[in-house]
């Protein structure tokens, strides 16, 4: 009884603008007008398309399911610019066969520099997925599947049932991705990991011609699935939402793979879609997997290497999580949610400089032209925001234009 | 004469040189016919001489060494640079020399330049091309910068050293920008003493100093500036480990980092190792009233160049009314006597300096003031007079004083 879990992870970055030395300490925006046409671009190519196609597949099959994770600030995007997209998602919750994890509401690697940091900004996460989508999530996925041991005891502190990660090689060894594994915490939870080879023959692969698969057709996908039948208890699918029509653009026939889907995997009855929640509550799980040192779903390392380990990352993140104690001791909700936006793990992979491994995909990602010019951006935007904390920029405290949708309450609460 | 940049169409102080001089020198002699590599506008800043662009006019052209217009000059003028280097110093020598000779053909015809006074390494050869086709044009090389100092102290490319010292050989004169770069073109170039000039770059003296009270760091936080191409030349990595200490002694100061150039990157994670991200501001090449303005930002600007043979940014930060620390390796280091000096390996004392200049008020006014009175002299007019002596004497034996009035 194979099940297809189906994780797609919708983020969109506040990318950073490079201010000129002229406008640190005039409280400048810190923010790219980029960023509003990203998010209409975006969801014209692929989140307003492919909500559409999931809502027809969900009408279409009553046991169809699927999953999501949310960044906190790619919902605030969505609000003050594509409100359309907003109320697609939910039109998808509406059917109460899509589960909207759990994580950081800004996109953050607080996990693994500040515990009271992560927990407060998964609340505020929660409070956003409730007030949206009516529901409280109950599987948890951390910013870029980044995972330990010890990250995983404060998700279950927090009373999550299940958390996501990559299935690394390293990690698994002769164990299978493809059942339910265990947490190694005290409070136990359900762990899935990702099956990246299938995940990424869409995510990445699906356009290559050089790949010999390709063109991929849903009737072939789907008998790569079937073929696993007998072995695997559920074959975890997690992926970049921006694959469809962004990444893999619609000329590629992304779409009609997609459409084509669920009808060729149905076709094998023993086959059906599910949620994290439903396999975290009803599948059998297969032992506990310890992980001490930090995974994640990046690059071909799958480690931390992605964000930390260079001088410019180090610094960067090390400085900014410094001004924990002065940030808090302002009490100003505006100040907080800026530090906290600086935070976005985006920033410090705009500034990896592992051109030999996967650069090609960093510079994908960047709208920097290198990661020396994000580190520019970045120091000049946290040496005003140290100014502004500091009270020496010309109008003292004054944040930046204030962003809506931020559940200032539970911003503050602590968990 | 033969030029390689003017401003605005510049990368560096090579650019703001050649027209300072050429505006100061133009009331002092017939006509300049100006050649650049390439060139088809019509500035009006440029109204005081015939600039041409050897590239259009010789009909000589290179395509595939040189881009098409100056529309963009910022980085036409670096493509210049990275496509001469691409192909080879030599390549592109040659190139320059013989679309400058049919220009020069074109220009003069059957007649020949008075002089050929020609700036830099890159336009040596084409002078020695036009003295060829004339019987006898003095040829004058001027020399801003040597592939010494470009090279922060070594060899540097040999192509380049090459061409310069086949140049500054053949020279009926040469004009170095200071003493400290005379004795390079005399010691590593071995060109007797006698045939050399000192003739100090002129500034622009009717530049008044900007307010500084619109700056919102200015008064809050000490500012300490580099300025300048980020090459090997000029020091940015001893800029910034000096700074790493005043950051330790003083966690208030900012610094404030400007510039292009090919250590670009290899400075950005320097100052992430070291531990200054949120203290430094970077920015790339300033151009116009940007520059005066970070003057203006500025408690202290440091000049840290492992060799310099002027240094125009000390002059125009003096009189901004901004104390500098300069290295002594430097030209300006001569006609500023009295500013805070330092060997540029000896990072403990540019930081000493530095430290010592935003905390003591006091020192950083006198020191200003009395640099601020050394730069009387440093006219262009002043520098114009000298070069047409230089010309003076080459076509008449002897300087011929008062020529100009």
């Amino acid at each position: 009884m194979p099940a297809v879990c189906f994780y797609f992870q919708v983020h969109q970055p506040y990318r950073l603008r490079q201010i000129t030395p002229f406008e640190v300490g005039t409280h400048p925006d810190y923010f790219d007008s980029l960023n509003e046409e990203v998010c209409r671009k975006v969801a014209e190519k692929c989140y307003l398309p492919t909500n559409a196609i999931f809502l027809e597949h969900l009408k279409k099959y009553p046991d169809f399911r699927i999953s999501y994770s949310i960044s906190g600030i790619t919902l605030e995007q969505f609000e003050r610019w594509t409100p359309e997209v907003l109320k697609s998602f939910q039109d998808l919750a509406a059917t109460g066969r899509v589960e909207f994890l759990g994580e950081t509401y800004y996109h953050s690697l607080a996990s693994l520099f500040d515990g009271r940091e992560f927990r407060q900004q998964v609340a505020a996460h929660t409070a956003v997925i409730q007030k949206y989508f009516g529901q409280t999530p109950t599987t948890f996925r951390n910013t870029e599947l980044i995972y330990s041991d010890g990250i995983a005891d404060m998700v279950s502190e927090m009373g999550f049932k299940a958390m996501l990660s990559e299935g690394v090689d390293r990690v698994l060894g002769w164990r299978s991705p493809n059942v339910v594994y265990e947490t190694a915490t005290t409070k136990p939870m359900a762990l899935l990991l990702k099956n990246y080879r299938l995940s990424d023959d869409i995510a990445f692969r699906f356009s290559a011609r050089d790949w010999s698969a390709w063109p991929l057709g849903a009737d072939t996908f789907a008998h790569w699935l079937h073929s696993l039948d007998g072995s695997a208890e559920t074959i975890n699918l997690f992926m970049d939402y921006e694959t469809f029509g962004e990444h893999q653009w619609a000329e590629t026939g992304i779409f009609e793979f997609l459409k084509a889907l669920p009808e060729a995997v149905y076709r094998n009855p023993q086959f059906s879609f599910q949620t994290p929640s439903v396999l975290a509550s009803d599948f059998p799980r297969h032992g506990s997997l310890s992980i001490p040192q930090a995974i994640s779903w990046a690059d071909s390392e799958r480690d931390l290497s992605a964000w930390l380990g260079n001088a410019m990352q180090d610094d960067a993140i090390t400085k900014l999580y410094s001004l924990h104690d002065l940030v808090m001791s302002k009490n100003n909700t505006a100040l907080l949610h800026e530090w906290r936006l600086l935070q976005t793990s985006d920033h410090f992979y705009y500034l990896c400089t592992k051109y030999w491994s996967d650069g090609d995909v960093h510079k994908y990602f960047s709208s920097f032209e290198s990661p020396h010019h994000a580190y520019m951006a970045f120091t000049n935007v946290l040496t005003d925001f140290i100014m502004k904390l500091e009270g020496t920029s010309q109008a003292a405290a004054a944040p930046t234009k204030p962003h809506r949708g931020i559940p200032a309450g539970r911003v503050h609460r602590k968990v | 004469m033969l030029g390689w940049e003017l401003a605005p169409y510049n990368t560096g102080g090579l650019g703001v040189a050649s027209l300072g001089l050429t505006q100061a020198l133009a009331p002092m002699v017939r006509d300049i016919h100006f050649f650049l590599p390439d060139y088809t506008g019509s500035d009006s800043v440029f109204s005081h001489m015939n600039v041409i662009g050897a590239a259009g006019a010789s009909g000589v052209t290179a395509p595939s060494l040189l881009p098409t217009s100056y529309s963009d000059f910022s980085s036409v003028t670096h493509e210049h640079s990275r496509k001469a280097l691409h192909h080879g110093p030599a390549a592109f020598s040659s190139w320059y020399a013989q679309a400058s000779v049919a220009t020069s053909n074109q220009i003069h015809g059957k007649t020949s330049p008075e002089i050929i006074h020609a700036h830099d390494w890159m336009t040596y050869e084409a002078a020695q091309r036009v003295q060829d086709t004339t019987t006898s044009t003095p040829f004058v090389a001027h020399i801003h910068a040597t592939e010494f100092d470009r090279a922060g102290g070594s060899e540097g490319h040999p192509a380049i050293h090459a061409i310069e010292q086949a140049g500054l050989t053949a020279a009926d004169k040469v004009i170095a920008v200071s003493g400290y770069t005379a004795q390079i073109v005399n010691e590593r170039y071995k060109i007797p003493s006698h045939k050399i000039a000192v003739i100090h770059n002129g500034v622009d003296q009717s530049q008044k100093p900007l307010p500084t009270s619109s700056f919102p760091l200015k008064g809050k936080h000490p500012v300490v500036l580099f300025i300048g191409r980020v090459t090997t030349m000029k020091g940015p990595e001893h800029f910034l480990r000096a700074a790493a200490t005043v950051h330790a002694s003083c966690p208030q100061a900012r610094f404030l980092f400007c510039g292009s150039g090919d250590l670009e990157a290899r400075t950005k994670e320097l100052a992430a190792q070291l531990g200054l991200t949120g203290s430094i501001i970077f920015s790339p090449f300033l151009r116009g009233s940007d520059v005066q303005k970070a003057y203006a930002m500025a408690d202290v600007v440091v000049i840290p160049s492992r060799s310099e043979p002027f240094g125009l940014v000390a002059v125009e930060a003096i009189q901004q009314g901004t104390p500098i620390v300069l290295t002594k390796q430097s030209g300006a280091a001569e006609v500023l006597p009295t500013v805070a000096q330092a060997d540029h390996w000896d990072e403990a004392l540019l930081a000493k300096h530095i430290l010592t200049l935003i905390s003591e008020p006091e020192v950083a006014r006198a020191q200003v003031a009395s640099a601020q009175k050394a730069l009387t002299y440093l006219s262009w007019e002043r520098a114009a007079k000298q070069v047409r002596d230089v010309y003076d004497e080459l076509l008449h034996g002897a300087p011929v004083l008062n020529l100009a009035s």
